[in-house]
């Protein structure tokens, strides 16, 4: 160690100025840095979400588009209304990508004349606005109000919120570039209509959803960032008094984040929702480093060290600890990487390469910078008599013990409780805050049209031309009377080519059913598709060889765990019968990633733990008090955890990842304190003097990173993303617990058990 | 009407006229009256072969008996499903007038009802049997309804040729054939298509070959024809129809072309 020090004394100014350099050139690939905020993010490549909902794609026709819905609270069925939807349909059939537009005015309305009853028309259902009177109007209001394949869809039952939807023929698998593009001219025809109608246009799909993901994801990093950053270094300065006790840790892991993130663009990752947060990750786990080694230097140089020593005091009392808990950092983090959610994934190889990176920082880079220090650090003498040593603390724990034990124990079983209240939610759009539009424009459909989601259900009859059977098509209008009724809240409207094909049959031979005939099928297909105006096909309702039909399922917002439950249901209806059902769509996707979050948060949880305990035991060598030494760790997750099911907080993906956060942070608090611990009591001090010594020496430092990430993680409580907020209040919260139980809970178990164990000796 | 929107009425039309003046091109107008003109005789009997293709290059095919007359300046067309056999017998009658005025007629038999359905004012721009190819792609346009622009002479399979950019006079005409704008390519030696390509909104393109034809009695006639719908270079699908069997002006009888002769079949 000597050596290692003198080393760093012959070269501090080319450590010094190396380190950051290299830093800046690295950080020159950063403008190249982009932002993915499609859905396919989340999904492995070769998912099964990801493989069905790409064959269904390849299958039928893309499901992707832009929808706009509005409310005029006077009805939509008057010449304003129907002129806006008729102006927003045409125009977005001009629009770049569109592949057709559907609204209420280009319904092709099925239908025969009074008058000619051999007459079958197919119509778009507003034509000639200009010619319409009030009658016409009002008896199109009634025909549409009452029209199953509408009605509940493409407009509300009361007649005053209707939806019109761009579909698009993107591929988005070569990634998503076309949206900025998509909206600015999305924008270009709503907002001047808006201007001039008055109505308040909501709307969503897939670009929607994308510009908002990729928004969020960027103001979080752009605000929460430097706010983190400034937060924490103020917090520094506060608790050191000393401009270098905020500056150096600050770019110790200024210089991690910048690093980790250039080596991110250069192997061509984009950043998400999740990663963008990397910055911010990395100061939770690379600042403890610099505050400990900081913390010493500070006090030694206080005792009245010189600085060459307090440097050589603090990297040796603090190599063995910063180097275990940057150890069990990356072990945390690094279990992440099993996550089938993508993005957490790469978050956990961001990170875990992040502690490994902050480590050799903290470890080169800033005790060169502290040999360079020149200003004097005046001895404080004074401070003897009221410096945390001296505050009984060591006599409180061994007075209290068991009564602490007993305190904590209460609260434990209370508060574990919870946990059997635990529910995991994958929902994407509740990720959204609910000031964000597009949730707002989503709530709105749901409120006054639709449900905003769709479950896709394919639906394979097992041989080609086979959805003209007569027996396969009464099935699926078995299996919509059994859906509707077992859901009848959540779901609100399904669709399928059935309806078109019984309204053929309705229309031409009166009667409102499945045809018995299948050759009467085939011949209402042919001439279905022979009157569809251009671009009006049926391509998106059933595949080329007519052996696939699809049923669109439009489904309230529920909790994941609902549904499933109706996913479920509907795989286990189709079970039963001769046909070979695939449920699908991204609602059905992201509903399934609540297993994959569940997961996550499960194996990286229990493998950190496994690893951890391995590695306690092997530096402390305590089997007996092995139990101990985990459960400062194993708590505050715990009971965070339970906190979260008594209050009715859902557990999302940012909470999956504070799990392995707070260990990480809360076995760095556990493994200082024991270091120190261990050391004093093998110098034979008594109890009591044991806790003085390890407060002074690690307690403040653990205090402090307590406080600084706390703070800086509450900040995320302003996020605009739920899994941000739930993360930074989430991580902040077991913090604070994980203080407690490390200055409180620890050395109590530790004076009675390890006490005792003594003394018997 | 206020000022304001009378002023607009006046700069939209006096654009709309003086566009359909000004972009009309003598020699190409020319050259497209030759096509029109061009004699395709008066009776013609045709078996079809449809073939439909995915993007993916799945096929399926249908066989059709397709039989057509000149009623004056009108066109009788009538069409028997031969195959696949679930709609084997429908069949189509249409009545194409050449007055501009006037809605086309068409009917269909349905075999599996036995009842003949009258489908009015089906749009011209609506899809050929669920083919690529749209009605309006398979009847000859009213060549007063464009503008036209000789873009170039050029070859097609060795011949010689002009190429030619048609532009509808009014959103009518655009929303019959479904066209922005298109691009046809003409044989000098004979006037016969032998190309086009199709611009439609939203960015889709059309390409329609004719690469193999012949000629009967002095009249040429399309044995072969693709349609082909592309997005950017992406096929999203084709139709192929096939031609044989051609029977030129033999005599066909008024009765064939009747609601009642379609419900007997072939």
């Amino acid at each position: 160690m000597k050596q290692y020090i003198s080393f760093l004394q012959k070269f501090k100014w080319l450590i010094a100025i190396a380190v950051p350099l290299t830093v800046f050139l690295l950080a020159l690939n950063l403008k190249h840095l982009e932002i993915d905020g499609s859905y396919r993010i989340w999904f492995e490549k070769d998912s099964k979400s990801l493989t069905d909902y790409d064959n269904f794609r390849a299958d039928f026709s893309n499901d992707i588009g832009v929808s706009v819905i509005f409310k005029d609270e006077n009805g939509i069925f008057n010449k304003k209304a129907l002129g806006t939807i008729q102006r927003i349909t045409d125009a977005f059939w001009d629009m770049n990508h569109v592949d057709r537009v559907d609204s209420i005015t280009n319904y092709q309305y099925i239908h025969s004349d009074p008058e000619h009853p051999d007459d079958v028309l197919v119509d778009d259902f507003i034509e000639e606005l200009d010619e319409a009177t009030p009658e016409f109007l009002e008896k199109r209001k009634e025909i549409a109000t009452t029209d199953p394949i509408v009605v509940n869809s493409m407009i509300s039952k009361d007649g005053k919120t209707t939806m019109i939807f761009a579909r698009l023929d993107v591929d988005d698998k070569e990634g998503e570039n076309y949206t900025v593009e998509i909206m600015k001219n999305v924008r270009a025809i709503i907002d001047p209509e808006a201007n001039k109608t008055g109505y308040k246009f909501w709307l969503n799909g897939g670009p929607v959803s994308t510009e908002a993901f990729v928004k969020i994801a960027g103001d979080d990093a752009i605000t929460f960032t430097p706010l983190v950053l400034i937060v924490a270094m103020s917090l520094l300065y506060l608790l050191f008094r000393r401009a270098s006790g905020a500056i150096v840790p600050m770019f110790v892991v200024l210089f991690t984040f910048l690093s980790v993130l250039a080596i991110q663009v250069i192997l061509g990752y984009k950043l998400n929702n999740f990663t963008a947060n990397i910055p911010v990750f990395i100061v939770a786990i690379g600042i403890a480093d610099a505050v400990h080694i900081y913390s010493v230097w500070l006090t030694k140089r206080r005792d009245g060290l010189g600085n060459y020593d307090a440097v050589y005091e603090s990297i040796s009392k603090n190599f063995l600890p910063i180097l275990l808990t940057s150890m069990t950092t990356i072990v945390g983090f690094a279990t992440l990487t099993l996550s089938k959610v993508v993005p957490i994934a790469t978050l956990g190889i961001a990170t875990a390469s992040g502690a490994a990176l902050a480590f050799i920082i903290s470890i080169v880079w800033m005790p060169a910078v502290l040999l360079i220090l020149k200003k004097e650090v005046k001895p404080v003498t004074v401070k003897e008599g009221t410096s945390l040593g001296n505050l009984g603390y060591g006599d409180f724990i061994v007075r209290h013990d068991k009564k602490l034990i007993l305190f904590f124990t209460i609260i434990i079983a209370t508060i574990g409780w919870g946990l059997t209240y635990i529910k995991v939610d994958s929902n994407v759009i509740r990720y959204f805050d609910k000031e964000v539009e597009i949730r707002q424009s989503t709530e709105f459909n749901m409120d006054n049209l639709t449900g905003p989601l769709t479950y896709t259900i394919i639906v394979d009859s097992g041989e080609k031309n086979g959805i003209k059977e007569p027996e396969y098509l009464k099935t699926v209008q078995r299996f919509y009377n059994d859906y509707q009724a077992a859901f009848p809240k959540d779901i609100r409207h399904i669709s399928s080519l059935l309806d078109t094909i019984k309204r053929y049959n309705k229309i031409v031979n009166q009667k409102d059913e499945v045809p018995e005939n299948r050759n009467l099928i085939a011949q209402y297909l042919l001439l279905f598709t022979s009157s569809l105006a251009q671009g009006m096909e049926i391509t998106d309702k059933v595949d080329f060889y007519e052996q696939k039909l699809r049923i669109s399922v439009s489904t309230n917002i529920v909790d994941t765990t609902k549904d499933l439950e109706m996913i479920q249901y509907a795989q286990d209806w189709w079970d039963k019968t001769p046909y070979k059902a695939t449920v699908t769509g991204q609602a059905v996707m992201y509903a399934f990633m609540q297993k994959d979050i569940t997961e996550t948060l499960i194996y990286s949880l229990s493998l950190t733990i496994l690893i951890v305990s391995l590695m306690m035991l092997f530096i402390f060598r305590r089997l007996k008090i092995l139990w101990i030494l985990l459960l400062p760790n194993i708590l505050p997750v715990a009971l965070v955890l339970g906190l979260m099911g008594w209050l009715g907080l859902t557990v999302d993906m940012g909470v999956a990842i504070s799990g392995a956060i707070i260990i990480g942070v809360a076995v760095d608090d556990t493994i200082h304190f024991l270091v120190k611990y261990f050391e004093a009591r093998k110098r034979g001090l008594t109890m009591a003097e044991t806790f003085d010594e390890v407060l002074r020496y690690a307690g403040k430092a653990i205090l402090f990173t307590t406080i600084v990430l706390s703070g800086a993680f509450s900040i995320f409580a302003f996020s605009t993303f739920a899994p941000n907020q739930n993360f930074g209040i989430v991580t902040a919260a077991a913090l604070v617990i994980a203080l407690i139980t490390d200055l409180f809970l620890l050395p109590a178990l530790l004076s009675v058990f390890d006490n005792k164990k003594a003394e018997e000796k | 009407m206020n000022i304001q929107k009378i002023a607009l009425t006046l700069t939209v039309g006096v654009a709309l006229l003086s566009n359909a003046l000004m972009a009309d091109d003598a020699k190409a107008r020319a050259i497209m009256e030759k096509v029109d003109a061009r004699d395709e005789g008066d009776t013609l009997e045709q078996d079809l072969l449809m073939t439909l293709i995915d993007s993916r290059g799945h096929k399926r095919t249908r066989n059709i008996k397709s039989y057509t007359k000149k009623h004056g300046q009108d066109d009788y067309q009538v069409m028997f499903f031969k195959s696949p056999a679930d709609v084997k017998n429908t069949a189509f009658l249409t009545y194409d007038y050449k007055d501009k005025n006037k809605d086309d007629d068409q009917w269909l038999y349905l075999p599996a009802l036995k009842k003949v359905k009258r489908i009015p004012g089906s749009d011209k721009s609506s899809s050929f049997m669920g083919s690529d190819f749209s009605y309006s792609d398979m009847t000859k346009t009213n060549i007063n309804d464009f503008n036209y622009k000789l873009l170039k002479e050029t070859k097609v399979r060795g011949h010689a040729a002009w190429m030619i950019e048609s532009i509808p006079r009014s959103k009518k005409v655009l929303k019959e054939t479904g066209y922005t704008k298109s691009i046809q390519i003409v044989r000098k030696d004979n006037y016969v298509i032998s190309r086009t390509i199709g611009f439609m909104r939203g960015g889709k393109k059309k390409y329609m070959d004719a690469p193999r034809i012949h000629k009967q009695s002095g009249i040429w006639i399309v044995d072969e024809m693709s349609m082909t719908t592309k997005k950017g270079k992406k096929t999203l699908h084709k139709t192929i129809m096939k031609f044989s069997n051609t029977k030129l002006n033999k005599p066909i009888s008024d009765s064939q072309f009747t609601t009642r002769r379609i419900q007997k079949g072939l």
